[in-house]
């Protein structure tokens, strides 16, 4: 079963209105070397009964956890019923982009909106529609600030390994030159900015809350970075300013992030969402779609796409991106959660993965055999330096359906303790802890 | 006395103020293939024949702006950066830059000929 | 209608967290977050009724007949919506541990193995956001693959001026010249194409069939003329719909290629994303791919990094629960329903354009692949009515315009691609609507300037939004 809508009279029919015998006739340009014979060496169609049954198998191979204690990039939050239920309607689902906007001021105004909040949450002031999902937008972030004399990147080791691959990639396709930054007590150590010569650099990368769940000194790092004309570019996890300094307050003009913890499942890693936010100063060079509010014809107040001269399909090899379709959908979901959760709502789950994760912290930490890796202070992640190796507690988490911390080395582990954990499971995380030190 | 417009073959006019000065800005043709003209960015500073200005975005177009003059951008012209309508409005009457310090030029020809030009 | 911002009202709120259950702790002053976060103050009712409404204002292909070329808006099955919801798909972490996600791994490997057969080529991924990220990623590896071989010449990718506009972005994000060569007939101009290759040359992108909707029967010659001046083929996949089970972009000669699985593979386009931007290549590309990729070994799906990796496009796998969808798609139609859905969209397509073809003028009168374009020039030099003016018209009766003003080879194009989702009944209807328009214009009593005429927002002011751009709500 295909969809195909026609029937065999139809189609008859349809081939006797164009003039030919046979669809084959329609392929005449096709070189008869490169014409299959024969079918596909794929399986037959199933039928929809059979299809549902296959993929729930597979779903039914993976582990759904009790609990985790896992991140490092990807994050189990509560997402309310209401993100999942309104994000399915069909209008959303099944629309194209809003390119013709009289036909599309919902999805155009739910996009505004979008902007607004992801603005708002960073205090800055224009963002996209969104971006493939945080390392690209860290990517793009980049490319932003390259300029002619400067094509050297600064990138801490404190920002996530994956989005530093990333990073590489894209600088070896702009061939720009990515020097990273070690880190001291895992953070990024200010004095190295303000002893080095900065000339040639376009911007400083810095995520914060970082890899290792460390709270940066980005108000530093970004006043030491605009003193030598050079962009610091913060990293940031949206949930986390619903507790910590935002982007703006800090002096930073380019925020860029994973919104996947803004009510999207973990979906083994996608569909995520980059969002990319900016001081006014960047408003025209900023990539990818963007909604702006103007009037029809009529004076009434409407949303179109805007600024499109930036884009691909105006600029061609002169866009600073090729992004066309982008994670609309995804930020939509986000805008739905943002309003559901609201002003307190995104507060308190901040709160909370502070609470916990320092509550777990604070308990691991009176175990014998374990320690913490670093001093600084932290939002919902943190290092733990244990005598055991990680293999073995995290095959004893697994016993009680419990996804052990993410793995840094042999005796190192990333803890991640969101507000989707409860106390009574972080007590069980420990006695499993201190059961396995024994 | 206004110096008349003579005009390059990728339709930017120049205006002499004096031997290595002069106000360059773009012809009527060119302002209507753009449609109605939304940011102008001129970052450029000293140029050659041929290099980019700049470039002038309207809402379905971006096109380069290409220098008919060599010599050092002294001046952008304020008012259309605040309001770019202005270049459709009188494109032939409204400067987008000075360019000053001027050691050489494209082919420019009078109006009579460049508009000869356009129509074939 | 309002804001979500105008419409919050102090303390409304939707409850969701649990209740509380350990104390706060000390956080240090000077990290805490002074400003206001101002996200909504809504209740959940309010909420609902808030989105439920917008989606009203919104036109899907669940709503009407979506013609849009080069989109391939073809109808999205519910039971991959089914598919993709499965907690056992939507709840597990990409950093989960291999032996603990060997279902979402046999999912990617299925739609590898799949996607290769299709394609004719040996590997596939899913790691590149969409399309256009495809071809970024594409271009990174040719780039790399040349790099290797010590060859750093070569700074130079031909595109055909029918390209789409992200072909010629993406060569640039990846530091090479873009040359562009004219077509012929709609098609690859043999003698303009050997005029620009030499050894300087990385590669060529091309979509065949290309953006016209027309195949190109040299296909052979011209991949094999980049070749034999050391270039690789890159096939833009965007136009796959027509060829599948009819022949392979592998056997046309490319090296290596991108899928949009929201176009030919059904996924929904969720208003402008996600998508998925497959990336497959030929064997000798292998070893340049993002990591990880997916293998199967002694029965079982492990994660395997390549040697020469160009590194990372995103930062997982890509976006997996929309190739589920993908998956579900390719698995229902199997190897006949494939072939079937090709050659009814070229059967559709030529139907339409039959149809259209005595009162509009299309852009190359040849029988055409599963999309056609039409020249309005007429339109515009006649009656002084523009294809953007048609298009809008077009929306008061209820059918999305087709693609406009594209390929940019074309004067006042409209580009249609039915897709093989449509019935005929649809498609008489939809020329019905055309054949209407055309009177209209021709008649000239209606302004078409003002199009549309029946919507409750009108013709915009595109102009102002651009020139004075205000892209948040100012609370």
């Amino acid at each position: 079963m295909s969809y195909v809508v026609t029937s065999d009279e139809e189609r008859r029919e349809m081939l006797r209105e164009i003039g030919v015998s046979s669809i084959r006739e329609l392929y005449k340009d096709v070189p008869k070397e490169v014409f299959l014979n024969s079918p596909l060496d794929i399986e037959a169609g199933k039928s929809e009964f059979e299809v549902v049954k296959d993929l729930r198998a597979k779903a039914g191979a993976n582990t759904i956890f009790d609990a985790t204690f896992r991140g490092a990039g990807s994050y189990r939050h509560f997402i309310p019923e209401v993100v999942k239920h309104l994000s399915a309607i069909s209008g959303f689902v099944t629309s194209y982009t809003p390119y013709q906007a009289e036909l599309a001021q919902g999805n155009l105004q739910s996009i505004f909106e979008y902007q607004t909040e992801i603005c708002d949450l960073n205090d800055l002031d224009v963002s996209n529609a969104s971006i493939y999902d945080g390392a690209s937008a860290a990517c793009e972030a980049m490319v932003m600030c390259l300029a002619r004399n400067k094509d050297t990147v600064l990138v801490s080791k404190g920002v996530h390994p994956h989005y530093r691959a990333a990073i590489q990639a894209y600088a070896f396709g702009r061939d720009v030159d990515v020097k990273e930054i070690d880190l001291v007590d895992g953070l990024t150590p200010v004095d190295f900015l303000s002893e080095q010569d900065l000339s040639g650099v376009s911007s400083v990368i810095v995520q914060s809350p970082n890899f290792y769940g460390l709270i940066e000194d980005v108000e530093t790092i970004a006043k030491l970075s605009a003193k030598k004309d050079a962009e610091c570019i913060q990293i940031v996890n949206p949930i986390s300013l619903g507790l910590l300094k935002t982007p703006g307050e800090m002096g930073v003009e380019l925020a860029c992030g994973e919104a996947q913890p803004l009510g999207l499942d973990q979906g083994f890693g996608g569909p995520y969402l980059g969002f990319i936010v900016s001081s006014k100063k960047y408003l025209r060079k900023i990539p990818g779609r963007i909604v702006g509010q103007t009037t029809d014809m009529n004076g009434k107040p409407s949303f179109v796409l805007t600024l499109q001269a930036r884009e691909q399909h105006i600029r061609r090899e002169k866009a600073t991106s090729s992004i066309c379709s982008n994670e609309a959908h995804s930020a939509l979901r986000c805008a739905i959660y943002m309003g559901a959760m609201g002003q307190a709502g995104i507060q308190e789950v901040a709160r909370r993965c502070f609470n916990n994760a320092h509550y777990a912290m604070q308990r691991i930490v009176e175990l014998p055999g374990f320690s913490r890796k670093y001093n600084g202070e932290f939002f919902h992640e943190f290092v733990i330096r244990t005598e055991i190796d990680v293999d073995t507690i995290n095959k004893l988490l697994k016993q009680n359906n419990i996804e052990g911390p993410f793995k840094l080395n042999d005796n190192e582990m990333l803890v991640c303790v969101t507000e989707a954990v409860s106390k009574k499971e972080i007590d069980a995380f420990i006695t499993i802890l201190e059961k396995g030190a024994k | 006395m206004k110096k008349d417009l003579v005009f390059s073959e990728t339709h930017e006019w120049v205006q002499w103020l004096s031997e290595t000065e002069a106000l360059v800005g773009i012809s009527n043709y060119a302002a209507e293939q753009l449609g109605d003209i939304v940011y102008v960015d001129i970052d450029a500073e000293d140029v050659e024949v041929k290099d980019v200005l700049g470039e002038i975005e309207s809402v379905k177009a971006v096109s380069n702006f290409y220098s008919p003059l060599t010599g050092d951008v002294v001046e952008v012209n304020q008012d259309i950066v605040d309001n770019p309508a202005l270049i459709n409005e009188d494109s032939e009457n409204t400067w987008i830059c000075k360019i000053a310090n001027i050691t050489d030029q494209v082919a420019l020809l009078s109006k009579e000929d460049y508009e000869a030009l356009e129509k074939e | 209608m309002s804001l979500i911002f105008e419409k919050s009202i102090s303390k409304h709120r939707c409850t969701i967290l649990p209740k509380q259950d350990i104390e706060d702790f000390q956080v240090d002053a000077s990290l805490l977050r002074k400003s206001e976060v101002k996200l909504p103050e809504i209740a959940e009712v309010d909420l609902v009724r808030h989105y439920t409404n917008l989606s009203k204002k919104t036109f899907g292909v669940d709503n009407g007949f979506y013609p849009l070329g080069s989109c391939t808006m073809k109808y999205n099955p519910k039971v991959n919506e089914t598919c993709a919801s499965f907690p056992g798909f939507t709840d597990i972490s990409p950093n989960s541990d291999a032996e603990d996600v060997q279902g979402a791994l046999a999912v990617i490997y299925e739609s590898d193995v799949a996607l290769s057969e299709i394609t004719g080529m040996d590997k596939m991924i899913f790691q590149p956001g969409a399309g256009a990220h495809g071809e970024f990623t594409g271009l990174l590896m040719i780039k790399k693959y040349h790099h290797e071989r010590k060859d750093f010449k070569r700074d130079k990718v031909i595109v055909p001026d029918s390209a789409h506009g992200t072909n010629p972005a993406s060569a640039a994000m990846t530091g090479f010249k873009v040359i562009t060569i004219k077509s012929k007939n709609g098609i690859i101009d043999l003698d303009a194409l050997d005029k620009v290759l030499d050894d300087t040359v990385a590669g060529l992108m091309l979509t065949n069939p290309n953006t016209l909707g027309l195949y190109d029967p040299g296909i052979l010659e011209i991949t094999k003329k980049v070749h034999d001046c050391g270039g690789l083929c890159y096939y833009d996949g965007a136009n796959l719909n027509p060829i599948m089970g009819i022949c392979k972009p592998g056997d046309m000669g490319f090296d290596c290629i991108h899928l949009n699985l929201h176009k030919t593979f059904s996924t929904p386009h969720g208003g402008g994303g996600p998508g998925v931007g497959a990336y497959g290549c030929k064997d000798f590309l292998v070893d340049y791919l993002p990591n990880p990729i997916v293998v199967k070994e002694k029965g079982a799906y492990h994660f395997k990094n390549v040697s020469h990796s160009v590194g990372k496009v995103t930062a997982f796998y890509g976006n997996f629960l929309i190739l589920v969808r993908a998956l579900s798609y390719i698995k229902h139609l199997g190897s006949t329903g494939l072939k079937e859905a090709s050659e009814s969209a070229v059967l559709n397509a030529n139907y339409m354009m039959k149809k259209l073809k005595e009162t509009y003028r299309v852009a190359f009168d040849t029988f055409c692949m599963h999309e056609f374009v039409l020249d309005l020039t007429s339109f515009k030099d006649e009656y002084g009515v523009k294809a953007i003016d048609v298009c809008k018209r077009i929306i008061d009766f209820e059918m999305h315009p087709p693609t406009m003003y594209f390929p940019l080879i074309v004067n006042e194009a409209l580009m249609f691609e039915p897709t093989e989702t449509e019935g005929k009944h649809t498609i008489d209807w939809a020329v019905d609507v055309m054949l209407q328009i055309a009177e209209e214009v021709k008649k000239g009593e209606l302004d078409f300037s003002k199009t549309p005429f029946t919507t409750e927002i009108r013709r915009l002011n595109e102009v102002e939004a651009a020139r004075n751009p205000i892209v948040k709500y100012e609370h």
